[in-house]
């Protein structure tokens, strides 16, 4: 009875809310009138108790703020060119008048402000290789760690800019190709109800990755995917949008093609993984398992949801067990690692399960590492690790979860001592002196930034402004000369493995640059080979130098400690795409032309260059094929570009053949996901804009064999000869033996 | 912003192949606003002014509200989760980073902090005669809501201010949405004896 009022209740605040009147609601329920009566009257009352009228000063002013923070995040994200006209933007009002934009500026920029690396006096320094971690014994501790750890962060706006990086990890970013390393694999997850069927292309055979589609042979599992941009319907009040209308994981009975039709559909949307009768629908706030024994039936059976500070980075699925690695930001009242709830209980807190790395470091996220049981979604691990959110990728092999993230070095350190080095001749001994004098008060080093900033500001000030400029250039030039020199060690990713036997960190390491995505990282033999990029840029005050990208390659052992590295590949051009396979490295750089490199990591202690290529266009991903081929997928002049490479000759890889598409995007440019290959039918798919492409590559000749259009294709599975195009609302089903439409479902 | 459709895409931009996808999701949408800025704008007049209320309701101090909603915003553009969203899901985590928010301020605080009724700031544009009436209810409004217990003012303030379902109201605060129902009924219960 009081259940039901509380449910009525409920019911009439929200019929209230979207502007019904009071009475109509009473109406509904004649039977609960009197009770309900006053109820209603003070929600009435609540909701028309009159709030502060909005200051308007203060909402143009937060809207400053946050533009500048979007400037800011752009920028993180590599848009160098934007950086530098915001850049000018800001000089030219420093030397103005403190305008209040320029306020808004700093004050929205240092909301981001890092958490300096400690040790004021410390000189500039370099870890290299092991970092050694311990783990926290109590909650005080952790808080305790995290308050001396940004005890260095003041207002430092600078220092932020030193963390961004170029590269991330999106959980729909990654992939992966047969035939490099493959993890022994013990639990089967496709069923032998039909001979041959397609799996999700991944990067290490045997590890599954969450994709839009999956299928066991008989059923197919569709998620639409919606994540690139949604729509928001100004004309209707109602938050429903079109976008929305059609949402779910698609069960589609699909073998024998001629029979196909939609069985069920699941009220959840993400990426999937499928485990015997296991589904897991990843959605944004979580993961939720169905049993689909009786596809007509899916049952829910487990749901995992995380906090609200906490989001997915990666997943994987290996012999049965999903393994997750979830990033929680951190929030300063309320430090926390990780709060998972397993069907709504919230999992314990181990303390003695979090690491930190001793040397302190930028921090604003705790990374965890879990392993659930797919059948039951039991949690039965967890590691985590203090971090930053910044950049994460993350690459698992059968021995370890490989999670690499971008810091900064602190820059002070640098900074003065550039200053102290570098600026002779360029600025007065006084200025340089002042700077010195600077660098030994016992103050913190964000104070030091902001004082160095002041007494630029006041020097430059006073200079005319055509000397002015003069002097901008130079310090310009030496500052870009300095970071070419010292970027290795500025621009740093820290790499932590967890060994997947016991879920323990086992080594952290440290390498100079950023990597690219999944691809990047590559367990072989018991070393870890890494490609990066580093030139992310670096400066101070109002100076700013970047663009001098660099390419590197490097072996790290089981202590991730680096043993052998090849420097300086691609200079000025940034990483596309990376492959390891066995003793090779790929490696496609791009700025106008595509160099292609292949580099011989037999030796770990001693990689070399081998061969080097250079083409038009670029390829962001690359698939190791039999015969010493690997196909490139990327882009020319604006058209997709299909390249295939023989790399048998290590020394002289050679273009067999390239295609260039009448299309200027596929979906295999964002995941790796999206491409198929059938060797059996020596065909490989790609979807385009909106059309699905099946080309055949028989006799090193790239050629388009068949087009399927008006599907808005995503994906594409076999089982046995048929090969099922699936696009957003419709499968079309080929015959691979004719290329003839078998059947078609719209759904 | 009169007709139909506004499109977005909030993925991040660092190269070329950004550059490629960016264009070709320019292509499907017509409309000519589709940059991570123009959704975030929007998302801000949107729900700016709720955001706003929402925190005064639990803080009551004008400043500061105005300082965590802005705040609100720019921790929305550092959290990953938030770009995945859609339309609904941006609005539930606008008000998610919110609570949090609220919550982070009172730690800070250490303890609620209250305000001076007479010290509300007030817009100019109001009559002498609203003042006293808006005045009156804000009064009444916020001892009211001291009386509860944290987290029925949690409900009233996410139901009432931030416009989410009860459903939504539990998922925050991490409670069914029985409790959420149960919680928001005796809270009205006490609300309407002390108003």
């Amino acid at each position: 009875m009081k259940d039901n009022i509380e449910k009525i209740l409920d019911e009439c605040i929200d019929r209230i809310s979207n502007g019904e009147s009071l009475e109509s609601c009473l109406a509904s329920y004649p039977e609960h009138a009197e009770e309900l009566r006053p109820l209603l009257l003070a929600v009435r009352g609540i909701k028309d108790a009159e709030l502060p009228a909005i200051d308007h000063k203060a909402k143009s002013a937060a809207k400053i703020r946050l533009n500048a923070a979007l400037v800011e995040k752009r920028k993180e994200e590599g848009a160098m060119k934007q950086l530098l006209e915001m850049f000018t933007i800001q000089r030219s009002k420093v030397y103005a008048t403190v305008s209040v934009l320029l306020i808004a500026v700093v004050v929205g920029v240092s909301i981001y402000a890092v958490t300096g690396e400690g040790g004021t006096s410390n000189p500039i320094h370099n870890v290299a290789g092991t970092a050694g971690v311990s783990n926290f014994m109590s909650q005080q501790q952790f808080e305790d760690y995290l308050a001396s750890n940004s005890q260095q962060t003041g207002g430092n706006y600078i220092d932020r800019w030193g963390v961004f990086a170029s590269a991330s990890e999106d959980v729909d970013m990654g992939g992966a190709l047969p035939m490099p390393t493959q993890a022994p694999k013990e639990g089967s997850y496709t069923s032998d109800t039909s001979g041959r069927v397609s799996e999700t292309n991944v990067q290490v055979i045997g590890i599954d990755e969450p994709d839009i589609v999956k299928t066991d042979g008989m059923n197919i599992y569709f998620s639409r995917e919606d994540y690139y941009y949604y729509y928001y319907d100004y004309t209707s009040s109602s938050d429903v949008m079109p976008s929305q209308m059609d949402n779910g994981v698609k069960i589609i009975n699909a073998n024998p093609p001629v029979n196909m039709s939609v069985l069920s559909k699941i009220d959840r949307n993400g990426n999937l993984l499928l485990n015997g009768s296991t589904l897991a629908v990843f959605t944004w706030d979580g993961i939720y398992g169905y049993d689909v024994s009786d596809p007509q039936n899916p049952v829910s059976k487990w749901e995992i949801t995380f906090d609200s500070s906490t989001s997915l980075v990666a997943a994987r699925m290996y012999q049965g067990k999903i393994y997750l690695v979830t990033q929680t930001y951190i929030y300063s009242g309320e430090p926390m690692p990780a709060q998972l709830k397993v069907n709504s209980e919230s999992v314990p807190l181990n303390y003695y399960d979090v690491y930190y790395p001793i040397l302190p470091s930028y921090t604003d996220s705790t990374l965890n590492a879990d392993v659930f049981d797919m059948q039951s979604g039991q949690l039965e691990d967890t590691v985590s690790f203090v971090g930053s959110s910044w950049s994460s990728v993350v690459y698992m092999s059968g021995d370890a979860i490989y999670i690499g993230y971008s810091y900064s070095e602190d820059t002070t350190p640098y900074i003065l001592a550039f200053c102290e080095n570098n600026l002779n001749g360029v600025v007065p001994d006084s200025v340089v002196a002042k700077i010195n004098k600077l660098a030994e008060y016992d103050i913190s080093n964000a104070a030091k930034m902001t004082e160095i900033g002041v007494i630029f500001d006041n020097y430059l000030g006073s200079l005319g402004s055509d000397e002015m400029m003069q002097v901008e250039a130079r310090i310009n030039d030496a500052l870009q000369s300095y970071y070419n020199e010292h970027m290795r060690e500025i621009d740093r990713t820290r790499i932590v493995k967890i060994g997947l036997d016991g879920l323990d960190v086992t080594a952290t390491g440290s390498v100079p640059g950023s990597l690219l995505n999944q691809f990047s990282m590559d367990e072989y033999n018991g070393y870890l080979r890494l490609a990066t990029t580093m030139g992310s840029g670096f400066g101070f005050s109002w100076f700013w130098v970047s663009n001098s990208n660099a390419n590197d390659i490097y072996v790290l052992d089981g202590n991730l400690s680096i043993v052998g590295s090849i420097q300086g590949l691609g200079l000025t051009e940034q990483i596309y795409s990376a492959r390891f396979v066995g003793d090779e490295g790929y490696l496609v750089t791009y700025r106008q032309t595509d160099p292609f490199y292949i580099i011989d990591l037999s030796n770990p202690q001693n990689p070399q260059l081998k061969g080097e290529l250079k083409i038009p266009g670029y390829s962001s991903y690359l698939h190791p094929m039999s015969g010493d081929r690997m196909l490139g997928i990327g882009e020319e002049n604006w058209s997709v570009k299909i390249s295939l490479f023989n790399v048998a000759d290590p020394a002289n890889p050679a273009e067999l053949d390239h295609y260039i598409l009448d299309d200027s995007w596929s979906d295999i440019l964002n995941t790796h996901h999206a491409f198929l290959l059938d060797e059996a039918h020596e065909i490989f798919f790609l979807p385009g804009s909106s059309s699905g492409y099946i080309f055949s590559y028989t006799g090193n000749k790239l050629e388009l064999i068949t087009t399927v259009s008006d599907i808005q294709a995503r994906r594409a599975i076999y089982i046995d000869d048929s090969l099922y195009v699936i696009g957003d609302n419709k499968i079309v089903v080929l015959n691979e033996l004719d290329w003839q439409v078998v059947n078609e479902l719209d759904f | 912003m009169d007709d139909s459709i506004y499109c977005g895409t909030l993925q991040r931009s660092d190269s070329r192949v950004e550059e490629t996808r960016r264009n070709h999701l320019d292509e499907k949408c017509d409309s000519e606003t589709k940059t991570m800025e123009s959704v975030i704008a929007n998302l801000f007049e949107e729900y700016y002014d709720k955001v706003v209320r929402y925190i005064y309701v639990r803080i009551n101090d004008q400043p500061e509200v105005e300082v965590l909603a802005g705040e609100v915003y720019e921790k929305a553009l550092i959290s990953k989760s938030f770009y995945r969203g859609s339309a609904v899901q941006l609005r539930f985590w606008i008000f998610k980073i919110a609570r949090n928010l609220v919550i982070d301020h009172y730690r800070k605080m250490g303890k609620r902090k209250t305000v001076n009724l007479d010290e509300v700031e007030i817009s100019d544009n109001s009559s002498v005669e609203e003042l006293a009436e808006r005045r009156l209810q804000i009064g009444e409004l916020s001892k009211a809501m001291k009386q509860l217990t944290e987290a029925q003012q949690e409900v009233i303030s996410l139901r009432f201010f931030a416009g989410l379902s009860s459903s939504e109201t539990a998922q925050i605060m991490g409670k069914s949405s029985g409790a959420v129902r149960e919680m928001q009924c005796d809270a009205i219960q006490r609300l309407r004896k002390l108003m």
